[in-house]
């Protein structure tokens, strides 16, 4: 069972916000002396709920506008597979290692793309060699979050 | 009435006498009358009486021709009776009749006369000893006895035990003394022959005809329980928890160990357990005589009534050599021993050209051991008792078997973690392997690959990935294998 989860982080406050910084420089041919305050790229936290105490791997997907790179936390091993289509970019992401609830690793945007949508989809979990590699056959209770 | 009798020398009266007693018994009456007169026999001793006038010719002997030994007078008949002893013999003197003394004897026939003359043979002494190891008691025949004391000697391990038996006795010259062999205590011992003194030396009984001093010799043989071949087809052997037996049986017989002897006082003990196992190519088929079931337990009162365990071996049927075939379901290369024997396949991943076999002329006990080689890993086996977890494999091989083995070629943990997320294949039969090794659920997963990267000791590092993930993000599909500082 995959579940999917969308996260819409930005509220309406900060896009409110940024329209108005838009508007304000809008429309002025002279360089503008202010910094851009929207940074280059953005982190954003992958946090894992687990209703299982030994698991040894996750198999999951993470989709969203021009994802950059995914890694691990510290003690967690990964491999991922990420490709674009119509400008929606995919993670396809293993990560191994003993997995508790918690933040396990961390997907790289672009700083414009911070507040966009994410979406994750847990696809496999296994346990590990305490119970015998067996895959998890429920994946309701495992919730994948993503946030700043 | 003894008035009327009168020795020698008398006469007269006597004649007087005997006309009175006629008158008498006849009521006055002249009437012929007679009177038996009778030689009392002895069965040990040997001598002649003879009468006058004649009708008496005894001779007092058990074994002497039949004679007569009483007859037949007139009444008044005035007989004189004469001892003669026999060979070795002594004559001691009259009994009966009113005769006395050694020389003859008178009688009138006035009555029925029993007259005994008192022979008296030389007595010899008999001895009785053994030879052997039995137990048995060698005696006269109950019905006929010579010896004093009647002869009863029993023989204990083959020796005469003479606290318990009577085994010297003197017995009347000419006598003809009967030994019989009576079993003793097991009921099992064997009177293997008598010497020569006996008329019959091979027995059952000795007939023996005393003339001298005389040693008669029983040969008593004890107890034994003996293993036999039944004559089957088969050969094996016979065991046991005692040293005795051990035994091989063929169709034509036994050799080694296969009599245990019972000697009385030799401590038994416990059970025997008798084990009959077959030789190759021959199987057990069962007991008779003493055993009834397998394997054959005998009680501690053993032996028993029935000497004889006999064991029956038949051939096993001929049959084709049973074939065992070990083949390759993977892609990776490694052995795969099969012993007993010496054979050795080699799997190089080319199924086609992996499979290998080895033959066996019977049941057999078969080990293989797999050794994966050049970096491939080992995926298991495919047989019926045999554990994937284990690189070896034991089972006993009763029919034409084959056992599939599974080696997985070399594989990063790049690789093998792309084949889930998309990024790489794998061979349907690497993919099984992979999932022997793992949670074995038919399908290679998650939880096969940490099976796998476990038991490789390999981690989901790969630094040219890192590299890829350097780069921006390429506008289809980039692969890349990141480790967490």
């Amino acid at each position: 069972m995959r579940i999917l989860h969308t996260i819409r982080l930005g509220t309406a406050v900060a896009a409110i916000g940024s329209m108005a910084t838009v508007v304000a420089c809008g429309g002025g041919e002279t360089p503008s002396e202010t910094p851009d305050p929207t940074p280059a790229e953005a982190t954003l936290t992958l946090t894992l709920t687990t209703p299982n105490a030994g698991d040894g791997g996750i198999l999951f997907t993470v989709s969203g506008p021009s994802i950059l790179g995914v890694t691990a936390r510290s003690g967690l091993e990964m491999t991922q597979r990420t490709t674009t289509e119509n400008g929606l970019t995919t993670s396809t992401v293993l990560v191994r290692g003993n997995l508790t609830s918690g933040p396990i690793g961390s997907i790289t945007v672009r700083g414009a793309d911070a507040r966009a949508a994410y979406t994750t989809e847990v696809q496999q979990v296994a346990a590990g060699a305490s119970g015998g590699y067996a895959q998890r056959a429920d994946l309701t209770a495992y919730r994948l979050a993503t946030g700043q | 009435m003894r008035s009327g009798v009168r020795w020698a020398g008398g006469w007269g009266w006597s004649v007087v006498a005997v006309a009175l007693a006629v008158l008498t018994l006849t009521g006055g009456r002249a009437q012929a009358q007679s009177f038996t007169l009778s030689i009392h026999s002895f069965i040990d001793a040997t001598g002649t009486v003879t009468s006058s006038p004649a009708g008496i010719k005894c001779t007092t002997a058990k074994y002497a021709p039949v004679e007569p030994c009483s007859a037949s007078f007139a009444a008044g008949t005035v007989v004189t009776l004469t001892a003669v002893p026999g060979e070795q013999n002594t004559f001691e003197g009259w009994t009966g009749g009113g005769c006395t003394g050694v020389g003859t004897c008178q009688v009138t026939m006035t009555e029925d006369i029993e007259v005994r003359p008192n022979f008296v043979a030389t007595r010899y002494p008999v001895t009785i000893v053994a030879e052997g190891n039995g137990d048995a008691i060698i005696e006269e025949t109950p019905e006929e006895t010579f010896g004093t004391p009647r002869l009863a000697c029993v023989i204990r391990n083959g020796r005469p035990d003479t606290e318990f038996g009577t085994c010297a006795a003197t017995v009347a010259y000419n006598s003809v003394i009967t030994l019989i062999f009576e079993n003793n205590i097991t009921g099992t011992n064997r009177l293997a022959g008598y010497s020569s003194e006996c008329q019959n030396p091979d027995g059952p009984d000795c007939k023996a005809r005393i003339t001298g001093p005389t040693t008669i010799t029983a040969t008593i043989i004890a107890a034994e329980f003996r293993v036999k071949s039944a004559g089957g087809t088969g050969t094996g052997t016979v065991t046991s928890n005692v040293p005795e037996i051990n035994c091989t049986v063929t169709s034509t017989g036994v050799t080694g160990g296969c009599v245990k002897t019972y000697v009385r006082d030799t401590p038994q003990g416990g059970t025997t357990t008798l084990i009959a196992t077959p030789a190759a190519g021959s199987r057990f088929v069962g007991w008779s005589g003493a055993c009834t079931s397998d394997p054959c337990i005998l009680s501690p009162d053993y032996p028993p009534n029935v000497p004889e365990a006999v064991a029956l071996f038949e051939l096993l049927p001929e049959t084709s050599p049973l074939v065992l075939t070990v083949v390759d379901d993977g892609t990776g290369r490694g052995t795969v021993r099969v012993a007993p024997g010496s054979t050795q396949c080699t799997f190089n991943g080319i199924v086609a050209d992996d499979d290998c076999s080895a033959s066996f002329a019977q049941p057999t006990e078969v080990t293989l051991t797999a050794t994966p080689q050049f970096g491939s890993t080992f995926g298991g086996w495919t047989a019926e008792g045999c554990s994937s977890a284990h690189l070896t494999c034991t089972f006993t091989l009763s029919a034409a078997k084959t056992v599939s083995v599974n080696f997985i070629s070399p594989h990063s943990a790049h690789d093998l973690g792309l084949a889930l997320i998309g990024g790489a294949t794998l061979s349907p039969n690497d993919r099984a392997g992979l999932d022997r090794l793992g949670n074995q659920n038919g399908v290679y997963d998650l939880g096969d690959l940490l099976a796998y990267l476990d038991r490789t000791g390999q981690t989901l590092t790969a630094t040219e990935a890192a590299a890829v993930m350097a780069a921006p993000p390429a506008p289809s599909a980039a692969r890349a294998t990141r480790r967490v500082p």
